[in-house]
């Protein structure tokens, strides 16, 4: 009789470590990540393409990828007071070093006021301080090389339903694409705890996108299964994204207008323009697979969700 | 076997280098010290256990070398005062970016502020140490300066892009694969086996082949993917 049990409660073991096993195969780690997607369909070479934001919004011009509009692109601390000039009558406008990376040297203008600027938060901003963060730019602060440059662009005023999600910062949606298919996508939603910034590791919510149909359905903060932003209150789960169909098709077009083959491509919906792309990734993060709740491989093989 | 006798070999150890490169005949010819040739053989043995913790269970380190390089100068001067060298350029190298984060530096000259502060702590720290004669702790001063510049530009690089939260988890993974590299490279028999077969280091190539087209889950991503495998709370 207890021979009876023993034997059944090994099979039990032996059958939970299987299904675990069965469960595992599918999750793409670092190792595999870069095995079989990054270095099996993007070339080295080609992944300055993707941290260059200039020579991404110029390839994605040629064929008609929606990008946020241009104002100034600076080249050198020589155009600084150029660009500034340019922009003394401006209300609004955003400034980003073309080869930044999570969000560094970024800054937001809302307002125009009788000394400067004055971001959506409030911080006043002096034209000298704005020449000092220009020329800091061209000397290569925000990015991995010596010199960078400047690019300034309209600012994008995020649609109804992202700006309730999180009013005070862009909220960003990521799709990702391995040549020519989009795999996985999510939201991620800032917090005042990332700052402002929609980055998961800085404290930003991750919201669970199902790639055919917008719908999300599930969102993680801080590691936490979460229904409602616990900030700003607004029901995360159960919405559909607006412009869903629209933002797939810019996706793929941006994945195609660049030659790497597995990508991560940032979007951000504005209220006029529709989708505009924000940025794209030759090395997307693997952390997705843990918001969606739902593998790399899975993904691959074409799975329905659970 | 005869062979090896007619040709005056001069130690024992030696006679068991009896391989198809005989290392220890160059270096004996070329008046080596014997020390040199076993860190040399050693470092690939190091480098392959970095490669272990680094992909296989996915502690970060800075660089792939750099633990192994650190654990081959300890092994001159023992296992604690390359710790204690560590910890010293770590600290130094906090305090400086503390204080050149300020002055936005560009990235050349900061990075050789860096390497003069660092000397000037290791030397001051001998200095403290041989004036209160602790004689011991005066040895920091023969770390290898070299590996100590590379630390710390490493470490600068990672604080400056990723916080002082990733600097640091950077630091006890360095540290903890140091003592694995050093426990492994300064075995008696890791030694005798690669210093009297080094074509055992073909071994190690092969390994790293084999490592190098492993997709496997790391050990730490089994905890971070846990929910996606666990079955319970896929919610």
């Amino acid at each position: 009789m207890s021979d009876v049990t023993t034997n059944e409660r090994q099979i039990g073991w032996w059958q939970r470590w299987r299904a675990a096993r069965e469960r595992l195969s599918p999750v793409f780690g670092m190792n595999r990540r870069n095995v079989e997607l990054v270095y099996a369909h993007n070339e080295r070479r080609h992944y300055p393409i993707a941290d260059d934001k200039i020579l991404c919004k110029e390839l994605f011009a040629e064929i008609g990828v929606p990008v946020a509009p241009t104002i100034a692109i600076g080249r050198g601390l020589f155009e600084v007071d150029a660009i500034l000039e340019l922009l003394r009558e401006r209300e609004s406008f955003v400034v980003k070093p073309a080869s930044g990376s999570g969000g560094d040297g970024i800054v937001v203008v809302g307002e125009r006021t009788e000394s400067g600027w004055r971001t959506p938060k409030g911080r006043e901003i002096a034209v000298h301080e704005l020449r000092h963060h220009l020329a800091n730019i061209t000397f290569g602060s925000f990015s991995k090389e010596m010199e960078d440059r400047i690019l300034v662009e309209e600012r994008i005023v995020p649609h109804d339903l992202y700006n309730a999600f999180w009013p005070d910062g862009v909220c960003d949606l990521r799709i990702i694409v391995l040549r020519g298919r989009p795999l996985l996508s999510m939201v991620r939603v800032p917090t005042r705890r990332s700052g402002g910034r929609a980055n998961l590791h800085q404290g930003g919510i991750g919201v669970a996108v199902d790639v055919a149909s917008g719908l999300t359905y599930r969102a993680i903060s801080r590691g936490e299964l979460v229904d409602i932003h616990p900030e700003s209150g607004e029901l995360l789960i159960g919405r559909t994204l607006p412009e869903w169909r629209a933002c797939v098709e810019v996706a793929l077009a941006a994945a195609s207008a660049v030659p790497l083959g597995y990508l991560g491509v940032d979007i951000c919906v504005d209220h006029r323009w529709g989708p505009v792309i924000l940025e794209i990734n030759a090395r997307p993060g693997l952390e997705i697979q843990n918001i969606c709740g739902r593998t790399l491989g899975e993904a691959l093989r074409g799975e329905a969700l659970p | 076997m005869f062979t090896t006798r007619e040709r005056l070999v001069p130690s024992p150890e030696a006679r068991a280098s009896f391989s198809a490169f005989n290392v220890w005949d160059l270096f004996a010819r070329l008046r080596l010290p014997f020390s040199l040739l076993q860190t040399v053989l050693m470092l690939p043995i190091g480098a392959l256990v970095v490669v272990l913790f680094r992909n296989v269970i996915g502690v970060p380190t800075f660089g792939t070398f750099l633990p192994a390089l650190i654990a081959a100068s300890a092994g001159a001067t023992g296992l604690l005062w390359g710790m204690v060298s560590l910890v010293i350029v770590t600290v130094s190298v906090v305090a400086a970016r503390l204080g050149l984060q300020r002055l936005q530096l560009l990235h050349s000259p900061t990075l050789a502020i860096l390497l003069t502060v660092v000397v000037m702590s290791m030397l001051g720290t001998s200095l403290l140490a041989d004036h209160l004669a602790l004689e011991e702790l005066a040895k920091v001063a023969y770390f290898p300066i070299a590996v100590m510049a590379i630390t710390s530009e490493r470490l600068y690089l990672v604080l400056a892009e990723r916080g002082p939260r990733e600097g640091m988890i950077h630091f006890g993974g360095t540290m903890i694969v140091v003592l694995a590299c050093y426990l492994v490279m300064n075995s008696m028999a890791m030694q005798v086996l690669v210093s009297g077969f080094p074509e055992v280091l073909l071994l190690v190539i092969a390994a790293n082949i084999v490592l190098g087209r492993w997709v496997g889950v790391r050990l730490i991503e089994l905890w971070r993917f846990r929910r996606l495998w666990r079955g319970e709370a896929r919610a």
